[in-house]
């Protein structure tokens, strides 16, 4: 528990030093959907197997980004843990790229 | 006068500890409760003075705003700026590239409620209850942390000039936001033709005692990725016969040196004691008092350190032995020897090991504890193992986690973790998530 608390309170500490970024990510995300449930009707379902494969793209951009953005690379991924810790954050930021897209790509398909 | 006003306080911490102790919780007074985070809550009308508003003075004094929440406290420290000091090996290795990454002001980061007196401490007389500031003011306390962090003496360094780090091939990370960003610049023009980089130790106790290990391995790093590693060489002087006091890392990081790319030597028993800036010539004294004379392209200076005039100089301090002039506190406890109640946080203690930022994390809700069972006449019933921590920067990109305990032994914290072995993780937290961490110890949430 202790250590929970302790990981919650660095991630409030690094959204605090650093609150561009995340903040326009969920700007953006609430700003699409309230876009897009305003244009109703939206194809969820006919829309999420393009949405998961863009996202899918965006992990794997993601695999090799972040260590670069880091000043690092994917070449020093040198046990399980370098492996979790990266494999896990590209797949938080894949993540976000689907859920970003699904409904843009549901309303381009809503017909 | 004074016998008088000593009396007075020690008949009002007594008056503390017996309320305490008999658990009346008259309020007003002293009453406890516990939070559902473990930490104790005493209503206590104590008078605290800190003195020091770095990482363990500030950690300190947010803990002690929650905890004690009808206690004055005060602060007392001249310097307006803080500094995240973890972060200048990143700057002077050109991974950061602005000292804002590593500044902040500290009247920001002061808790509520909490009196910050803008002055250095001149005397600290703790017979007296007592510490006196440069202007002469003087401030009565019921309990007492010292939090001073340490000085770093250049001027025992004969001919060095802490203006001319960044120019001439002269850098050195410890001094300052803009001495670490300027040493990036001696490396990186350094490396656009490489020679000699003459790495050195200090003789003393040093904070952050990983930091010129970690300068070494950046520098020859530099050298290899800039195509200069055929006429570079990397020389490292160490005071005495250890480059690191933990063996099982000292040992690995001699080994890994011998295979770097860069031919990177080692030097035992040669500690800097003079510069001449414009020959580029370092002196270093041996074990016999013999001086050589060495000829570098880069030089990385680290200064002999030592606790502040006010503390070196009072009653408060290791009379003599290894620990002579660090404040003598129980290495478990962190409440001085003599006097019980004065408590040490951070550079400042004279203990084995853990003049560093990952200390305080441990350290200071422990200290914090004990002094509040000092406060209600309790013992002070946990003890600090020593641990710290020293993320090892190996190459651009990778690093070591390396936490260990007073008594040099390897205490990982996060599973599946070999403190050892080259990690992408390690460096990710060390460029990444220090800062936060850091951020959260300094403000009582860790």
């Amino acid at each position: 528990m202790t250590e929970l608390l302790l990981g919650l309170n660095i991630l409030y500490e690094w959204f605090l030093l650093s609150p561009v970024l995340p903040t326009v990510m969920a700007v953006l995300l609430i700003a699409v959907y309230v876009w897009a449930v305003a244009k109703k009707p939206l194809n969820w379902k006919g829309s999420w197997p393009l949405s998961w494969k863009v996202g899918l793209l965006v992990a794997i951009i993601a695999f090799f980004g972040v260590p670069w953005w880091v000043d690092s690379s994917v070449t020093e991924l040198n046990y399980l843990p370098d492996w979790l810790l990266n494999t896990s954050m590209a797949i938080g930021i894949g993540a976000y790229g689907a859920l970003l897209v699904w409904p843009l790509i549901g309303i381009r398909r809503k017909a | 006068m004074a016998n008088t006003k000593t009396g007075l306080s020690t008949a009002r911490r007594n008056f503390i500890k017996i309320m305490g102790a008999s658990s009346l919780g008259m309020s007003g007074m002293i009453s406890t409760t516990q939070l559902a985070s473990a930490q104790t809550v005493l209503e206590a009308n104590v008078s605290i003075v800190i003195a020091g508003s770095g990482l363990a003075g500030l950690a300190a004094a947010h803990r002690l705003r929650k905890q004690l929440p009808n206690a004055k406290i005060t602060i007392i420290d001249a310097k307006k700026e803080h500094n995240y000091q973890p972060g200048y090996t990143l700057l002077a290795t050109g991974i950061w590239h602005s000292t804002q990454r590593v500044r902040d002001r500290n009247e920001r980061l002061m808790p509520p409620g909490v009196d910050w007196v803008q002055e250095a401490v001149a005397s600290f007389e703790p017979e007296l209850n007592q510490v006196q500031t440069v202007s002469g003011k003087k401030f009565d306390y019921d309990y007492l942390i010292v939090a001073t962090g340490l000085v770093l003496k250049y001027d025992e360094i004969e001919g060095m000039d802490t203006s001319i780090i960044g120019q001439n091939g002269v850098g050195s990370v410890y001094h300052s936001p803009d001495a670490a960003a300027n040493t990036w610049r001696a490396i990186d023009a350094f490396r656009q033709k490489g020679g000699r980089a003459v790495m050195t130790l200090a003789p003393t106790f040093m904070k952050c005692a990983g930091a010129p290990l970690k300068m070494t391995f950046m520098v020859a790093d530099w050298l290899n990725e800039s195509g200069v590693k055929n006429n570079s060489q990397v020389d490292f002087f160490a005071p005495s016969t250890s480059i690191f006091s933990v063996k099982t890392v000292n040992d690995l990081v001699l080994k890994r040196w011998e295979a770097l790319p860069v031919t990177t030597n080692v030097h035992f028993h040669r500690e800097l004691t003079g510069v001449d800036i414009s020959a580029k010539t370092a002196y270093f004294t041996d074990q016999n008092g013999a001086v050589h004379k060495e000829d570098y392209d880069f030089l990385h200076v680290v200064p002999p350190m030592y606790a502040p005039d006010a503390v070196r100089q009072s009653s408060l301090v290791v009379p003599d032995g290894v620990q002579k002039g660090w404040l003598d506190v129980d290495k478990g406890t962190l409440q001085h020897t003599r006097y019980p109640n004065v408590f040490g946080l951070g550079d400042i203690n004279g203990t084995p090991r853990g003049k560093t930022a990952a200390t305080i994390k441990k350290s200071a809700p422990l200290m914090v504890h004990n002094l509040l069972q000092q406060m209600q006449g309790k013992p002070a019933d946990q003890i600090f193992d020593g641990y710290t921590s020293c993320p090892m920067l190996i190459r651009r990109g990778s690093a070591w986690l390396v936490e260990f305990n007073y008594a040099g032994d390897l205490t990982p914290t996060m599973p599946l973790i070999d403190p050892l072995k080259d990690s992408y993780l390690a460096w990710f937290l060390e460029d990444e998530l220090l800062k936060p961490a850091y951020m959260a110890v300094l403000k009582g949430k860790a």
